[in-house]
């Protein structure tokens, strides 16, 4: 099953990500995904409302409460690498023979910055006194920089939260796809044989039956659902055949088998009682002459 | 049955137009017309078919699922002999009838399941028809069908 994907600009998929639904399926790839169970329909508005409402302010503080840890640790653990970086650049200095020279301009430029520093930043955070002038202010100007600078806000990405609390569609909803029956059927029957169905609009048809991945190989079959008494002219097969053949492709009527006769056919249909419930299929291909 | 025979006589007379264009201009060969069970199978009662139709031989093999086998074959077969093609059963139709599924099924269940093709080694293929429509201009168009997903045979 594929589905059409589509966005608001088709041939520029990058764009426009968040606008429509990526992906659209036919009303049979629907029906049959919750037939077999591995899909429920939700509505959407109301599942929206629903998981706002049990939202409770319980929860509301919860969040924020591990917001907060998690800002929390995030800053501390700044901190310290920021620490942890200026040290290791002073035992550098230190080994290279630098340190000593630097010393003395450094803490009379210091003074005047750190003055600044602390007014730019007062009361932000809690530093602890240090002996060393030099590295106490500089530790700090980094540490405040980079918490402000890393200070980041977790967004959460998923809503997985919010899909616990769906509301199931009542089977009888009108958002439940009801595609024909002689569709659904032909479709069912096709894709359990390891077809992969698409649309066939682009080929004037029902269905376009690929025999494998869509992107790997060219539909086999353009697809006609029709009820096992439905009339179908024979110019519709003369159209369908000249079709198919034209783009290389074979033109598929198909039904399912209805054995309940309806009385004026009744006598070709006595003899085989065998295949009841089947879906027939017919294939059409030009002749090749005349 | 008054009307009955009315159509009959009919399709006899579509029959009688694909009899001359498949033997005059396709060339068929072994032509034969089919009225009853008992002309697909001599052990079936003389039950009328639903449709009159036609059996017989076209002057190349009409269906070749593999074109590349079929180049090969028919290169052979110029040097050589040239095997004999599959006779197929033909289905006059015009242009303006509508056919259910349910009568293409029955035309297709009275038919013979074919053997299995003795050249290729595959086994048995579907049944087929050559659907003949015939138009108000007495244009005759020849459709290949299959009973059951059969592969097209270009791609």
């Amino acid at each position: 099953m594929c589905g059409s994907l589509f966005g608001t600009l088709p041939q520029a998929q990058q764009q426009n990500v968040f606008h429509g639904l990526p992906l659209e399926l036919m009303e049979e790839e629907v029906k049959l995904l919750i037939d077999n169970r591995a899909a429920i329909i939700i509505d959407d508005s109301a599942a929206h409302d629903n998981a706002i409402q049990v939202l409770s302010m319980s929860d509301k503080a919860n969040i924020l409460a591990l917001k907060t840890q998690e800002r929390d640790e995030l800053a501390l653990s700044n901190q310290k690498e920021a620490k942890r970086r200026k040290e290791l650049a002073i035992e550098h200095a230190k080994t290279s023979g630098k340190w000593k020279k630097k010393v003395p301009k450094e803490t009379s430029g210091e003074g005047s910055s750190v003055a600044e520093a602390e007014s730019l930043f007062s009361g932000s955070i809690d530093v602890p006194q240090e002996t060393d002038g030099t590295t106490v202010s500089t530790s700090r100007q980094n540490s405040s920089a980079d918490d402000i600078g890393n200070r980041q806000f977790i967004i959460p990405m998923t809503s997985s939260s919010i899909g616990r609390h769906v509301l199931r569609l009542p089977h009888e909803s009108a958002h439940t796809p009801n595609p024909s029956v002689a569709r659904y059927n032909v479709y069912k029957y096709l894709q359990n044989l390891g077809y992969f169905l698409s649309p066939g609009l682009r080929f004037g048809c029902q269905f376009l039956a690929y025999p494998g991945d869509p992107l790997r190989f060219h539909s086999h079959f353009l697809v006609k659902a029709l009820q096992w008494d439905e009339e179908l002219s024979i110019l519709d097969l003369v159209g369908g055949g000249r079709l198919g053949t034209g783009v290389k492709k074979a033109w598929m009527i198909a039904g399912l088998e209805n054995k309940h006769s309806s009385p004026e056919l009744k006598r070709q249909e006595d003899e085989d009682e065998t295949k009841a419930g089947n879906v027939r299929v017919f294939c059409v291909e030009w002749g090749g002459f005349g | 049955m008054a009307a009955d025979d009315g159509e009959t006589s009919h399709l006899r007379g579509l029959r009688s137009i694909v009899l001359s264009n498949l033997e005059y201009q396709h060339y068929w060969t072994d032509i034969k017309t089919l009225d009853t069970l008992a002309d697909l199978d001599q052990n079936a009662q003389a039950d009328p078919l639903s449709r009159p139709m036609i059996y017989g031989r076209p002057p190349d093999q009409l269906y070749n699922p593999e074109p590349a086998a079929a180049t090969t074959s028919s290169a052979d077969a110029s040097q050589s002999q040239k095997p004999a093609a599959e006779m197929e059963y033909v289905l006059p139709v015009h242009l303006t009838e509508k056919l259910t599924l349910r009568q293409w099924a029955a035309i297709f269940d009275t038919l013979p399941t074919p053997p299995p093709s003795t050249a290729a080694g595959s086994d048995g293929r579907e049944k087929r028809i050559v659907v003949a429509v015939i138009s108000g201009d007495s244009t005759v168009v020849y459709y290949i069908m299959h009973d059951g997903i059969v592969k097209p045979r270009q791609n």
